[in-house]
């Protein structure tokens, strides 16, 4: 963690006769030592559903795996993923926090238990909408599945909310000194759309992005992300730019670090008055270009 | 960063079956009423449960357009009123300040669908309908800009909430933060599926005694709804400002239980380690903790793993240090359960009075280790306040408030 740039307070009449003074604004930086992709279709889902230690290593029971969301069994595919790329066992991960990000999770599942409801009244509905179709069900099933006591936590929800991910990934590495933290988004591609019964209108497939992240100092070489404050960004924008860029950091994080771009590191914004780098940290002295996230994705495009 | 700056609470909002106001809920809170009664928004005649302690209509700030915000969905009414009001409290102007804006909110999404389902709306169906979340939308009519994070760790949310804040107030992310919790789960599906879950009180004769944590008699929790906001900023900011302080935001820490997604784990192990690093976080002893509002939902397994939790943590000042759980007046708010619990600590703090639990007449033996403050508020000194939300999920958390001079 270093301290990057100085914030200055801009404090309007009623609060700046009171003298507020500048302060310290910090970067914070987190290695990726390792990552896993899903990208499922319905058949691979419907597997893993049935067999998840086969999928995925880890020791969940076929019970819990019935009533995960599609978007949790991804996730915990991609956990699975990375953690063989790391040799590891779940043991290894006991003391790891959890960061999950899922997009619109459970609208299928809520759309047939809605019909039930009206169809058969409460007595039938089902006890597995709250645990498994809540922001935070995917972070705590990881945890239960890796057996992780680290902290856990849903993030986002919506179509902006992976940015949010890379903050709360960062700053819960840094909080709370653990040794790692598992930052994994999660979503549908197209978005899923539904039929009254529940049923997806077109074929989709679910994708998630798992990223091992730890101290830099413990990671060599590989892609690593910073938050950055960004204080003249914010001070340069009169209104509001809003809170969500349209960057797909599940996209844009799986093709860098799939394809292994090295010559590209990647800027872009967050949101008012933050900033992401992905910078890819090598032993070569390949050069590297910078590009801003939209360029990104049209090289990233092109790549492809 | 060597020396973390303290971070203190300077505002309040709130919405909740006790009050929309954070002095409306003092006074309510601390006169042991409860906020229980009989759904009447929807049908419940088929409901195992039919009681819960709603927030009701949500009151429209003094000078937005109440057409407007009459349109809006009820959590994102919630959002508005408790923003707007902790703004409004902590006299904060935001114009040219980076402001945080942090929800706990474990289910936006589902909130969002049903009621608007039962508008005639199809958003649950057509996912193009679902263009923003409530967090960018409430940032928006706010006039608001920084940070924003929706985050969930079930009931634990609102801790979550506050200790995200006052991280990034502390690295400088943000000038000041809004931040809290808001959920609106007493709708027709979650009341059934809570109720099928057999974890909700089936004593619908009898609203105000149903929610009875820590006694013999508890059948399970009641449900509410509403929540609480509050603005967050650097304790030199805040004394530059010249503004109240409700408390120093002194300590948190979460872990995991990693035992089941909805039955806490008999062997406490990760509550207790919890509490025990959010007090080194805040670098207070068990003993000088002057006050706990416990998680305790009135839950059968959960009361008493939690008494073992205090128990643990606490030691020989087990039976000297009180302890209440506010849910037996305001339900169980879900998400928003720790936001309104930091807030029944701030009237604590401030009050130098204990909310009571109340129904407790006859104390769970497992449970009769300690010192509960049963039906009436008592004046006491209270400099340092202690919150536990556990949750599903396996998380428990705990936050810690510690008076400002």
């Amino acid at each position: 963690m270093s301290a990057a740039c100085q914030s200055s307070l801009s404090m309007t009449e009623s609060n700046s006769s009171l003298g507020m003074s500048p302060d310290s604004s910090v970067t914070l930086e987190c290695g990726i030592a390792a990552f896993g992709v899903a990208n499922l279709t319905g058949e691979l889902l419907a597997s893993i559903r049935k067999s998840p230690e086969a999928h995925t290593a880890m020791p969940l029971a076929p019970s819990v795996a019935r009533h995960c969301d599609e978007q949790t069994l991804a996730a915990l595919f991609a956990v699975g993923e990375a953690m063989r790329k790391m040799k590891s066992t779940t043991a290894d991960f006991e003391a790891w926090g959890i960061v999950a990000s899922t997009r619109f999770i459970g609208r299928s599942f809520f759309a047939q238990s809605l019909e039930k409801f009206d169809r058969e009244g409460p007595w039938n509905t089902s006890v597995q909408v709250v645990p498994h179709r809540s922001l935070h069900s995917t972070s705590s099933t990881i945890s239960l599945a890796i057996g992780s006591h680290g902290p856990n936590v849903g993030v986002g929800g919506g179509s902006d909310g992976e940015g949010q991910a890379l903050l709360a990934a960062t700053s819960m590495l840094d909080e709370f000194n653990l040794p790692g933290v598992w930052l994994v988004l999660a979503g549908w591609t197209p978005e899923l759309n539904v039929d009254a019964s529940g049923a997806p209108t077109e074929e989709c497939r679910c994708h998630a992005l798992a990223l091992a992240l730890k101290p830099p100092r413990d990671v060599r070489g590989g892609l690593s992300f910073r938050i950055v404050p960004d204080h003249d960004a914010f001070e340069e924008s009169v209104t509001s730019t809003g809170n969500s860029h349209s960057t797909s950091w599940l996209s844009l994080l799986t093709t860098l670090l799939h394809k292994e771009l090295q010559n590209l590191n990647v800027i872009a914004p967050l949101c008012d008055g933050l900033r992401a780098e992905l910078v890819w940290n090598s032993a070569s002295s390949a050069a590297h270009s910078t590009t801003t996230s939209d360029q990104a994705a049209s090289d990233l495009r092109a790549a492809s | 960063m060597s020396q973390r700056p303290a971070v203190w609470i300077t505002g309040v909002g709130l919405t909740t079956s006790l009050g929309h106001r954070y002095d409306e809920f003092a006074e309510n809170l601390l006169a042991g009423r409860s906020g229980i009664h009989r759904v009447e928004r929807f049908n419940v005649d088929e409901h195992p449960s039919q009681i819960a302690g709603l927030a009701g209509d949500i009151h429209c700030p003094e000078g937005d357009d109440e057409s407007q915000f009459a349109s809006l969905l009820r959590l994102e009414q919630m959002a508005h009123w408790c923003g707007r009001t902790a703004l409004s409290d902590a006299q904060l102007d935001t114009h040219g300040l980076r402001v945080g804006l942090i929800l706990g909110m474990g289910a936006e999404w589902m909130q969002m669908w049903e009621p608007d389902r039962q508008r005639g709306g199809h958003r649950l169906r057509n996912a193009g309908l679902d263009d923003e979340s409530v967090v960018t939308k409430a940032q928006r009519r706010l006039g608001l800009r920084g940070p924003t994070l929706t985050i969930s760790a079930a009931c634990a949310s609102g801790n979550w909430a506050l200790a995200e804040a006052r991280r990034w107030l502390q690295l400088g992310w943000a000038d000041v933060c809004l931040a809290g919790a808001i959920d609106n789960g007493v709708s027709p599906l979650s009341m059934a599926g809570f109720g099928n879950l057999r974890a909700l009180s089936r004593k619908n004769d009898a609203p105000q005694a149903a929610s009875r944590p820590f006694d013999k008699h508890r059948d399970g929790m009641v449900l509410g709804d509403g929540g609480a906001l509050f603005i967050l900023e650097r304790e030199t900011d805040a004394r530059s400002r010249g503004v109240r302080g409700y408390a120093e935001v002194a300590g948190f820490a979460g872990t995991s239980d990693a035992h089941h997604l909805v039955i806490p784990c008999p062997e406490p192990a990760q509550g207790i380690a919890a509490m025990r690093q959010a007090l080194h976080n805040a670098n207070v002893g068990a003993s000088e903790i002057s006050y706990i509002n416990a998680h305790a939902t009135s839950t059968c397994v959960g009361d008493v793993g939690e008494a073992r939790v205090l128990q643990a943590v606490l030691g020989n000042s087990v039976g000297d240090i009180p302890i209440s759980s506010t849910k037996s007046m305001t339900g169980h708010l879900l998400s928003a359960a720790a936001a309104v619990e930091a807030a029944a600590c701030l009237v604590a703090l401030e009050r130098q009075m204990l909310p009571p639990t109340i129904n407790l007449y006859e104390t769970d033996p497992d449970c009769a280790m300690l010192r509960h403050v049963p039906h009436h508020a008592v004046s006491h000194a209270v400099s340092v306040a202690v919150s536990n939300s556990f949750g599903f999920g396996g998380n428990n958390t705990s936050l810690v408030l510690r008076a400002v001079a």
